[in-house]
């Protein structure tokens, strides 16, 4: 194995975990801001804003992720291509293909994310809510200060392994071309016979990342444990 | 009777005299609410003065809370006026955050923040709305902390309290902000028995300092001890108001006679 990794192997490995853990935190990050919005949009009260939000979370959880990042991914990049066509100057410009990796990778994740924003939303009392507004505070401050962090400590477990599947979604990106871990280690594993080797190689990266994502979420969890304890 | 005449009543004339040069606190004209096609509260007058203690009661579902809920704009009413202080109510968006930096409001569930310590509680409004600097507003919190008498529990959890040190510590939090008038919706109602009592001196410490209160309670004792003036309510409407002594040796009204004879023996 260390032969393969000295013979160039392991800076195309290297190379592969940079872009896997890119899009995966690029998606975590936005999927979990399309969570908040989401929810904010669903509780806004506009006609059919829940129903609207509803649809998406169910559409995108029951369809399985590999044909939607299919479908979002030559969608996307069809119409961002189109759109940079009308730019003028911009024809001859071709964009990454890691846009609409990361954007179609968001969307599915982002499903995830809006159900858990909700059900941790809804576990808050309205109470805390009036309780900021009669303390003065704007919309915009109570969110920040007093709902949100309430929202994070009730989900945190949650967000662990929405976390762990979002470096497991990249994986599906080896389909469309991308050169992540499975798809560094597939071709590594034909071109020189040797797949255990390679997607042992690619398992072992997986779960260390696994290993330190639960160990992360854990200090998270303990971080705010203190003050549940004996809450209500 | 005679045992109630001897009970001495705040002297009331030179004040009254006084305050007709003061505008009211609050000042209810005409309001009516519906929740729906449910009429909850039924043209509603109430004017109080600076300094003065009211208390509301009435039977559960009367609207005392929803009345009170009003004044701060937790509820929005469809008819009438609210002033508080000059400042009415409805006339722009801006006014309600004035009318809020002057109301504080203390609640039946508490409502303290539980993913931050007493102190936390206390100072993160004086820092966000009121832009204290941070050590000023501890040294408030910590001020108002000692009036509640819980200033060794700072640093703690709220859901490492009691509920009657928890309700305390809502009343600091509320007073950090220097309200002129304090309104308390049931403040004893999800309390133990045994911590009735703490919460109830709190709020007889505050009457004593001249704060002008409006308290939803089922606590007679307390209204007798404390209010300057007692407001029953039933199915939406004022029914009757009046000093305690009166209110409660010689109420006029019959639905006040029958209320009474329920809760207090």
């Amino acid at each position: 194995m260390i032969d393969y990794l000295a013979s160039g192997w392991g800076l195309q490995f290297l190379s592969a975990i940079g872009t896997s853990l890119t899009v995966a935190a690029l998606g975590f990050f936005f999927c979990i801001l399309i969570g908040i919005l989401c929810t904010l949009f669903a509780r806004s009260g506009f006609r059919g804003s829940a129903g609207l939000v509803s649809l998406y979370t169910y559409v995108f959880r029951s369809l399985p992720d590999i044909l939607l990042l299919i479908l979002i991914f030559y969608t996307l990049d069809g119409a961002i291509q189109a759109l940079l066509h009308l730019v003028p100057g911009m024809s001859g410009v071709r964009l990454s293909a890691y846009v609409p990796a990361v954007i179609s990778t968001s969307i599915v994740l982002g499903a995830y994310a809006t159900e858990l924003f909700r059900a941790g939303w809804a576990d808050i009392p309205q109470g805390q809510h009036e309780a900021g507004r009669s303390l003065g505070f704007t919309t915009l401050q109570s969110l920040v200060l007093i709902i949100l962090p309430q929202v994070y400590r009730k989900i945190i477990p949650h967000l662990g392994s929405l976390c762990l599947i979002s470096l497991k979604e990249t994986a599906l990106l080896s389909i469309i071309g991308i050169p992540d871990i499975v798809r560094t280690a597939s071709i590594g594993a034909r071109s020189t016979g040797a797949p255990f080797v390679f997607y042992g190689i690619a398992i072992a990266i997986f779960v260390i990342f696994a290993i330190l994502c639960s160990r992360i979420f854990a200090h998270l969890e303990q971080r705010v444990r203190q003050d549940r304890a004996g809450a209500r | 009777m005679s045992a109630a005449a001897s009970i001495p009543m705040p002297d009331k004339g030179p004040i009254a005299m006084n305050d007709t040069s003061h505008t009211p606190a609050i000042e209810i004209v005409g309001m009516s609410k519906w929740f729906g096609s449910f009429h909850v509260l039924e043209d509603i007058d109430l004017k109080v003065k600076q300094g003065e203690r009211i208390v509301v009661c009435g039977p559960s579902g009367s609207g005392k809370s929803t009345m009170i809920r009003c004044i701060n704009g937790l509820e929005d009413f469809q008819r009438g006026r609210i002033v508080v202080h000059g400042q009415e109510l409805r006339q722009r968006a801006r006014a309600l955050d004035d009318v809020r930096k002057k109301v504080g409001m203390v609640f039946q569930q508490f409502n303290l923040f539980p993913h931050l310590t007493v102190l936390e509680n206390c100072t993160l409004a004086q820092r966000w709305v009121h832009k204290v600097p941070g050590s000023v507003a501890i040294d408030i919190a910590m001020q108002q902390l000692e009036k509640v008498r819980i200033p060794e529990q700072a640093q703690k959890y709220p859901g490492q309290l009691s509920g009657g040190q928890q309700q305390r510590v809502a009343i600091a939090r509320s007073l950090c902000l220097r309200p002129s008038i304090m309104l308390f919706d049931e403040p004893t109602s999800s309390l133990d028995p045994e911590m009735v009592r703490e919460v109830l001196d709190t709020m007889a410490d505050l009457a004593r300092d001249g704060m002008t209160i409006i308290c939803v309670t089922h606590e007679m004792g307390f209204a007798r001890g404390i209010a300057d003036r007692i407001v029953f309510m039933d199915q939406g409407r004022i029914v009757e108001q009046a000093p305690p002594a009166e209110f409660f040796d010689a109420p006029r009204e019959e639905r006040t006679q029958r209320f009474l004879e329920q809760v207090v023996r």
